[in-house]
């Protein structure tokens, strides 16, 4: 499994409290809002939150790129990298 | 001497820990519900259940029972002090110059737990929050007397007593409650036979009670008949329960 989209999950059932959940059981490529792991709304401010204290990244909510950023645990870790290399 | 407030008691369930449990635990009309390490809430799905605090918890797993015909059942929450393991985190947030917590945001405000109620019944019907200060927890049962009565009444209302021992910070200005506890009662319009509440306010009122007041409560309505008197700002309030 890709160590940076491990993290994530860590940090997803950490912040999001997904009691009995295993970063094993969340698929890196399934949505994380609505229809696939389940996220809402407060979630997504939150992961805004937990993503700047952990990575030092500001994801602007204007982005046209945040819905794509946001869709899924491979996506969110592709930005991290990219955001990471390029700073 | 007051006009008493009257209900007919249609339903109770309450979550104490264990500890704190006295007997009887069941009456005729509700019980205290079971539960070595917590209330049993595995009824809501993940998603919903994730954020909630124990209080949360033991404040649903009390009125779910209690919640048939629940898409049109009003709600009254109260609770003194609310969500303070959220709020105060969120003030020394502040107070260090860090970023609030969105979740926690959300969860602090005092209509959190009628938001959720509300939410799991799929209920259109209103849901109103009480802090009810130094008047103490009959406050309640004024905003279920106004649903029940007048135009547009509801034939039931479902009030529900929640609280949690406050932060340490807090333990120098207001008693503590004992633990995580929750009272919830369908009440409906006053009727003979079956339970009954009544309460009204009496005597000079500002005297410190003798307990935990919702414990008190609860032991009240466990025992199914008797009577308590908790204090409010400029009386008191006596409460009686009859076949509870």
């Amino acid at each position: 499994m890709d160590p940076l989209e491990n993290e994530l999950k860590r940090l997803m059932i950490e912040v999001f409290d997904l009691e009995g959940l295993e970063p094993s059981q969340i698929d890196s490529h399934q949505p994380l809002f609505g229809a696939g792991l389940g996220l809402d709304s407060i979630d997504a401010l939150e992961l805004g939150l937990a993503l700047k204290k952990r990575y030092g990244i500001t994801i602007d909510a204007d982005t046209p790129e945040v819905r794509r950023i946001f869709s899924s645990i491979a996506n969110l870790a592709d930005f991290i990298r990219h955001t990471q290399q390029s700073s | 001497m007051s006009r008493p407030l009257r209900f007919s008691i249609e339903c109770w369930r309450a979550w104490v820990p264990p500890p704190l449990r006295t007997l009887p635990a069941r009456a005729a009309t509700g019980a205290v519900l079971e539960g070595e390490t917590g209330p049993d809430v595995s009824f809501i799905p993940l998603m919903q259940r994730r954020r909630l605090s124990p209080m949360a918890r033991a404040a649903v797993a009390a009125a779910w029972p209690c919640m048939e015909g629940g898409r049109n059942l009003p709600l009254v929450c109260c609770s003194l002090h609310g969500e303070t393991h959220h709020c105060f985190p969120i003030l020394t947030a502040i107070a260090r110059g860090e970023e609030v917590s969105p979740s926690r945001f959300a969860l602090s405000v005092h209509g959190a737990v009628g938001g959720l109620l509300s939410q799991l019944s799929g209920s259109r019907a209103p849901y109103v929050a009480v802090a009810p200060g130094g008047e103490g927890y009959a406050s309640a049962l004024l905003e279920a007397a106004g649903l029940l009565e007048g135009e547009g009444a509801f034939p039931a209302v479902l009030v529900v007593w929640h609280e949690q021992p406050l932060p340490a910070v807090y333990h120098r200005y207001a008693p503590d409650p004992p633990g995580v506890m929750a009272l919830a009662v369908r009440l409906g319009p006053w009727r003979e036979g079956g339970g009954r509440l009544s309460v009204v306010r009496k005597g000079g009122g500002g005297a410190r009670g003798e307990g935990d007041p919702l414990l008190q409560m609860i032991a009240g309505f466990g025992h199914s008949s008797g009577q308590w008197r908790l204090p409010g700002l400029a009386a008191d309030w006596i409460w009686t329960v009859e076949n509870a």
